[in-house]
Protein backbone atom coordinates (compact mmCIF):
# COMPACT_ATOMS: atom_id res chain seq x y z
CA UNK A 1 0.00 0.00 0.00
CA UNK A 2 2.37 1.93 1.02
CA UNK A 3 4.46 1.59 -2.53
CA UNK A 4 1.35 1.97 -4.92
CA UNK A 5 1.54 5.60 -2.52
CA UNK A 6 4.94 6.29 -3.56
CA UNK A 7 4.22 5.90 -7.12
CA UNK A 8 1.71 8.56 -7.07
CA UNK A 9 3.56 10.90 -5.33
CA UNK A 10 6.64 10.38 -7.82
CA UNK A 11 4.11 10.55 -10.47
CA UNK A 12 2.88 13.41 -8.84
CA UNK A 13 5.90 14.82 -8.44
CA UNK A 14 7.38 14.12 -11.84
CA UNK A 15 4.36 15.85 -13.77
CA UNK A 16 4.65 19.23 -11.34
CA UNK A 17 8.28 19.22 -12.43
CA UNK A 18 7.58 19.08 -15.74
CA UNK A 19 5.12 21.69 -15.09
CA UNK A 20 7.07 24.28 -13.27
CA UNK A 21 10.02 23.46 -15.92
CA UNK A 22 7.81 25.36 -18.73
CA UNK A 23 6.65 27.83 -16.59
CA UNK A 24 10.26 28.77 -15.13
CA UNK A 25 11.48 29.21 -18.84
CA UNK A 26 8.80 31.37 -19.61
CA UNK A 27 8.89 33.13 -16.46
CA UNK A 28 12.75 33.70 -16.80
CA UNK A 29 12.37 34.88 -20.22
CA UNK A 30 9.31 37.32 -19.45
CA UNK A 31 11.46 38.64 -16.63
CA UNK A 32 14.37 39.09 -19.15
CA UNK A 33 12.38 40.59 -22.15
CA UNK A 34 12.41 43.94 -22.90
CA UNK A 35 8.67 44.84 -22.67
CA UNK A 36 7.60 46.03 -19.21
CA UNK A 37 4.32 44.03 -19.07
CA UNK A 38 6.07 40.69 -19.78
CA UNK A 39 8.58 41.83 -16.71
CA UNK A 40 5.99 43.35 -14.29
CA UNK A 41 3.47 40.13 -14.78
CA UNK A 42 6.24 37.68 -14.54
CA UNK A 43 7.35 39.28 -11.34
CA UNK A 44 3.73 39.64 -9.65
CA UNK A 45 3.86 35.57 -10.80
CA UNK A 46 6.86 35.08 -8.59
CA UNK A 47 6.34 37.35 -5.68
CA UNK A 48 2.58 36.21 -5.11
CA UNK A 49 3.95 32.86 -5.27
CA UNK A 50 6.61 32.84 -3.04
CA UNK A 51 4.81 34.98 -0.31
CA UNK A 52 1.84 32.47 0.14
CA UNK A 53 2.21 29.12 2.06
CA UNK A 54 1.98 25.67 -0.58
CA UNK A 55 -0.73 24.45 1.91
CA UNK A 56 -2.77 27.51 1.97
CA UNK A 57 -2.30 27.94 -2.47
CA UNK A 58 -3.45 24.13 -2.62
CA UNK A 59 -6.20 24.34 -0.65
CA UNK A 60 -7.30 27.91 -2.56
CA UNK A 61 -7.17 26.11 -5.74
CA UNK A 62 -8.72 22.72 -4.74
CA UNK A 63 -11.59 23.88 -2.89
CA UNK A 64 -12.41 27.94 -5.18
CA UNK A 65 -11.32 26.21 -8.48
CA UNK A 66 -13.95 23.97 -8.35
CA UNK A 67 -16.34 26.77 -7.54
CA UNK A 68 -14.68 29.18 -10.17
CA UNK A 69 -14.92 26.24 -12.79
CA UNK A 70 -18.26 25.06 -12.18
CA UNK A 71 -19.36 29.14 -11.77
CA UNK A 72 -17.65 29.88 -15.56
CA UNK A 73 -19.28 26.22 -16.59
CA UNK A 74 -22.56 27.06 -15.62
CA UNK A 75 -22.86 30.38 -17.43
CA UNK A 76 -21.98 28.30 -20.41
CA UNK A 77 -24.04 25.43 -20.23
CA UNK A 78 -21.51 22.70 -19.09
CA UNK A 79 -22.30 19.83 -17.29
CA UNK A 80 -20.78 19.70 -13.66
CA UNK A 81 -16.82 19.54 -13.46
CA UNK A 82 -15.48 17.57 -11.13
CA UNK A 83 -11.70 18.79 -10.49
CA UNK A 84 -9.95 15.69 -8.98
CA UNK A 85 -7.68 16.23 -6.36
CA UNK A 86 -4.71 15.01 -8.63
CA UNK A 87 -4.85 17.98 -10.99
CA UNK A 88 -5.46 20.30 -8.50
CA UNK A 89 -2.30 19.18 -6.47
CA UNK A 90 -0.44 18.28 -9.49
CA UNK A 91 -1.60 21.81 -11.40
CA UNK A 92 -0.49 23.91 -7.76
CA UNK A 93 2.65 22.35 -6.97
CA UNK A 94 3.61 22.89 -11.16
CA UNK A 95 2.64 25.83 -10.36
CA UNK A 96 4.31 26.86 -7.25
CA UNK A 97 7.75 25.89 -8.55
CA UNK A 98 7.39 27.33 -11.60
CA UNK A 99 8.07 30.91 -9.58
CA UNK A 100 11.05 29.22 -7.93
CA UNK A 101 12.38 27.94 -11.24
CA UNK A 102 11.69 31.16 -13.01
CA UNK A 103 14.46 32.49 -10.13
CA UNK A 104 17.32 29.63 -11.01
CA UNK A 105 16.55 30.04 -14.75
CA UNK A 106 16.86 33.81 -14.95
CA UNK A 107 20.11 33.16 -12.64
CA UNK A 108 21.16 31.04 -15.42
CA UNK A 109 20.50 32.70 -17.93
CA UNK A 110 22.07 35.73 -17.02
CA UNK A 111 25.63 34.07 -16.19
CA UNK A 112 25.91 32.73 -19.82
CA UNK A 113 28.44 35.44 -20.98
CA UNK A 114 27.12 37.76 -23.23
CA UNK A 115 30.09 37.66 -25.62
CA UNK A 116 28.58 33.87 -26.37
CA UNK A 117 25.55 35.13 -27.44
CA UNK A 118 26.71 38.33 -29.65
CA UNK A 119 28.77 35.47 -31.27
CA UNK A 120 25.73 33.71 -32.42
CA UNK A 121 23.98 36.66 -33.38
CA UNK A 122 27.16 37.71 -35.95
CA UNK A 123 26.97 33.96 -37.17
CA UNK A 124 23.00 35.44 -38.56
CA UNK A 125 21.29 32.85 -35.86
CA UNK A 126 17.64 34.35 -35.44
CA UNK A 127 16.60 35.25 -31.82
CA UNK A 128 15.03 32.03 -30.85
CA UNK A 129 17.69 29.57 -32.97
CA UNK A 130 20.08 31.95 -29.99
CA UNK A 131 18.12 31.01 -27.32
CA UNK A 132 17.86 27.32 -27.94
CA UNK A 133 21.33 26.56 -29.44
CA UNK A 134 23.30 28.79 -26.98
CA UNK A 135 21.83 30.38 -24.59
CA UNK A 136 19.80 27.08 -23.16
CA UNK A 137 22.63 24.45 -23.40
CA UNK A 138 24.91 27.08 -21.78
CA UNK A 139 22.46 28.28 -19.31
CA UNK A 140 22.41 24.51 -17.88
CA UNK A 141 25.76 24.37 -16.02
CA UNK A 142 24.69 27.81 -13.87
CA UNK A 143 20.62 26.85 -13.52
CA UNK A 144 21.91 23.57 -12.30
CA UNK A 145 22.64 23.31 -8.23
CA UNK A 146 18.91 25.56 -8.14
CA UNK A 147 17.35 23.27 -10.00
CA UNK A 148 18.24 20.31 -8.07
CA UNK A 149 17.46 22.16 -4.78
CA UNK A 150 14.27 23.14 -6.43
CA UNK A 151 13.51 19.33 -7.32
CA UNK A 152 14.10 18.00 -3.84
CA UNK A 153 11.75 20.84 -1.84
CA UNK A 154 8.84 19.80 -4.88
CA UNK A 155 9.24 15.95 -4.21
CA UNK A 156 8.94 16.51 -0.31
CA UNK A 157 5.97 19.36 -1.48
CA UNK A 158 4.20 16.39 -2.88
CA UNK A 159 3.14 15.05 0.66
CA UNK A 160 0.66 17.75 0.98
CA UNK A 161 -1.02 16.31 -1.88
CA UNK A 162 -2.58 13.96 1.40
CA UNK A 163 -3.88 16.57 2.66
CA UNK A 164 -6.86 17.15 -0.44
CA UNK A 165 -7.43 13.81 -0.06
CA UNK A 166 -4.93 12.18 -2.72
CA UNK A 167 -3.99 8.66 -1.82
CA UNK A 168 -0.08 9.46 -2.07
CA UNK A 169 2.45 7.72 -0.01
CA UNK A 170 1.74 9.97 3.27
CA UNK A 171 -2.08 9.19 3.20
CA UNK A 172 -1.90 5.86 2.85
CA UNK A 173 0.15 5.63 6.03
CA UNK A 174 -2.11 7.79 8.20
CA UNK A 175 -5.05 4.88 7.21
CA UNK A 176 -2.95 2.20 8.06
CA UNK A 177 -0.98 3.64 11.00
CA UNK A 178 -4.72 4.73 12.15
CA UNK A 179 -6.14 0.83 11.83
CA UNK A 180 -3.38 -0.84 13.05
CA UNK A 181 -2.55 2.06 15.76
CA UNK A 182 1.20 1.64 15.18
CA UNK A 183 1.19 5.27 13.29
CA UNK A 184 5.28 5.71 13.93
CA UNK A 185 6.21 2.88 12.46
CA UNK A 186 4.33 3.65 9.48
CA UNK A 187 4.92 7.10 9.41
CA UNK A 188 8.87 6.44 9.47
CA UNK A 189 8.70 3.92 6.58
CA UNK A 190 7.15 7.39 4.50
CA UNK A 191 9.77 9.12 5.94
CA UNK A 192 12.72 7.07 4.71
CA UNK A 193 10.90 6.26 1.20
CA UNK A 194 11.31 9.88 1.02
CA UNK A 195 14.79 10.28 2.01
CA UNK A 196 15.26 6.83 -0.50
CA UNK A 197 14.07 9.73 -3.41
CA UNK A 198 15.98 13.13 -1.96
CA UNK A 199 18.68 10.54 -1.69
CA UNK A 200 19.12 9.43 -5.08
CA UNK A 201 18.38 12.79 -6.46
CA UNK A 202 21.02 14.06 -4.79
CA UNK A 203 23.96 11.20 -6.14
CA UNK A 204 22.10 11.89 -10.00
CA UNK A 205 22.57 15.62 -9.49
CA UNK A 206 25.82 15.42 -8.28
CA UNK A 207 26.56 13.36 -11.27
CA UNK A 208 24.84 15.68 -13.78
CA UNK A 209 26.68 18.57 -12.23
CA UNK A 210 29.90 16.84 -12.96
CA UNK A 211 28.87 16.40 -16.73
CA UNK A 212 27.55 19.86 -17.29
CA UNK A 213 31.02 21.43 -15.98
CA UNK A 214 33.41 18.98 -17.52
CA UNK A 215 36.00 21.54 -19.16
CA UNK A 216 35.15 24.29 -16.34
CA UNK A 217 35.73 23.03 -13.11
CA UNK A 218 36.90 20.11 -11.12
CA UNK A 219 34.43 19.41 -8.89
CA UNK B 1 -18.92 35.37 -3.36
CA UNK B 2 -20.09 36.83 0.11
CA UNK B 3 -16.78 39.17 1.88
CA UNK B 4 -18.92 39.65 4.75
CA UNK B 5 -17.84 36.69 5.75
CA UNK B 6 -14.28 37.38 5.76
CA UNK B 7 -14.96 40.85 7.78
CA UNK B 8 -17.80 39.31 10.17
CA UNK B 9 -14.79 36.74 10.93
CA UNK B 10 -12.05 39.08 11.03
CA UNK B 11 -11.06 38.65 14.80
CA UNK B 12 -11.09 35.09 14.28
CA UNK B 13 -8.44 36.04 11.22
CA UNK B 14 -6.13 38.06 13.96
CA UNK B 15 -6.28 36.13 16.41
CA UNK B 16 -4.87 32.94 14.04
CA UNK B 17 -1.94 35.75 13.00
CA UNK B 18 -1.04 36.23 16.90
CA UNK B 19 -0.43 32.25 16.98
CA UNK B 20 1.23 32.26 13.57
CA UNK B 21 3.32 35.05 14.73
CA UNK B 22 4.25 32.76 18.24
CA UNK B 23 5.34 29.95 16.12
CA UNK B 24 6.93 31.88 13.68
CA UNK B 25 9.23 33.68 16.67
CA UNK B 26 9.70 30.49 19.24
CA UNK B 27 10.69 28.34 15.87
CA UNK B 28 13.18 30.73 15.09
CA UNK B 29 14.95 31.08 18.45
CA UNK B 30 15.15 27.84 19.11
CA UNK B 31 16.15 26.75 15.23
CA UNK B 32 19.09 29.15 15.96
CA UNK B 33 19.77 27.72 19.83
CA UNK B 34 19.67 23.99 17.64
CA UNK B 35 21.35 25.16 14.41
CA UNK B 36 24.74 26.93 16.47
CA UNK B 37 25.75 24.00 18.25
CA UNK B 38 24.68 21.35 15.55
CA UNK B 39 26.93 23.52 12.79
CA UNK B 40 30.15 23.23 15.15
CA UNK B 41 29.32 19.54 15.79
CA UNK B 42 29.04 19.27 11.59
CA UNK B 43 32.82 21.02 11.27
CA UNK B 44 34.36 19.27 14.52
CA UNK B 45 37.23 16.97 13.62
CA UNK B 46 35.74 14.71 15.93
CA UNK B 47 33.76 12.34 13.80
CA UNK B 48 31.67 11.43 17.41
CA UNK B 49 30.37 14.53 17.14
CA UNK B 50 30.20 14.81 13.36
CA UNK B 51 28.06 11.54 12.08
CA UNK B 52 24.90 12.22 14.67
CA UNK B 53 24.90 16.24 13.49
CA UNK B 54 25.50 15.27 9.73
CA UNK B 55 22.64 12.23 10.21
CA UNK B 56 20.27 14.54 11.76
CA UNK B 57 20.89 17.66 8.98
CA UNK B 58 20.31 14.39 6.81
CA UNK B 59 16.81 12.88 7.89
CA UNK B 60 14.89 16.75 8.51
CA UNK B 61 16.68 17.91 5.28
CA UNK B 62 15.50 15.10 3.22
CA UNK B 63 12.18 14.21 4.83
CA UNK B 64 8.69 16.24 3.90
CA UNK B 65 8.02 18.63 7.45
CA UNK B 66 4.55 17.26 6.51
CA UNK B 67 5.66 14.02 7.71
CA UNK B 68 7.93 14.92 10.36
CA UNK B 69 4.72 16.77 11.84
CA UNK B 70 2.78 13.73 11.87
CA UNK B 71 5.57 11.51 12.66
CA UNK B 72 6.05 13.68 16.01
CA UNK B 73 2.13 14.25 16.60
CA UNK B 74 0.42 11.20 15.58
CA UNK B 75 3.43 8.54 15.88
CA UNK B 76 3.95 9.76 19.61
CA UNK B 77 0.34 7.79 20.44
CA UNK B 78 1.88 4.89 19.55
CA UNK B 79 4.26 4.49 22.51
Amino acid sequence: MILEGMALTIEVALLSLFISVILGLFGAIAKLSKSRIARSAATVYTTLIRGIPDLVLMTIIFYGGQIIVNNIGDSLGWDYIDISPFVAGTLTIGFIFGAYMTETFRGGILAVSSGEIEAALAFGMSGWKVFFRITLPLMVRHALPGFGNNWMVLAKTTALVSVIGLHDMVYNAGVAGGATRQPFTFFLVVALMFLCITGLSDLGLRWANRRYSVGVRKV
Amino acid sequence: MDYNVIINNLPLYLNGLLVTIQLVLIALVSGFGLAVPLALMAVSKNSFLRYPAKAYIYFFRGTPLLVQMFLLYYGMGQF
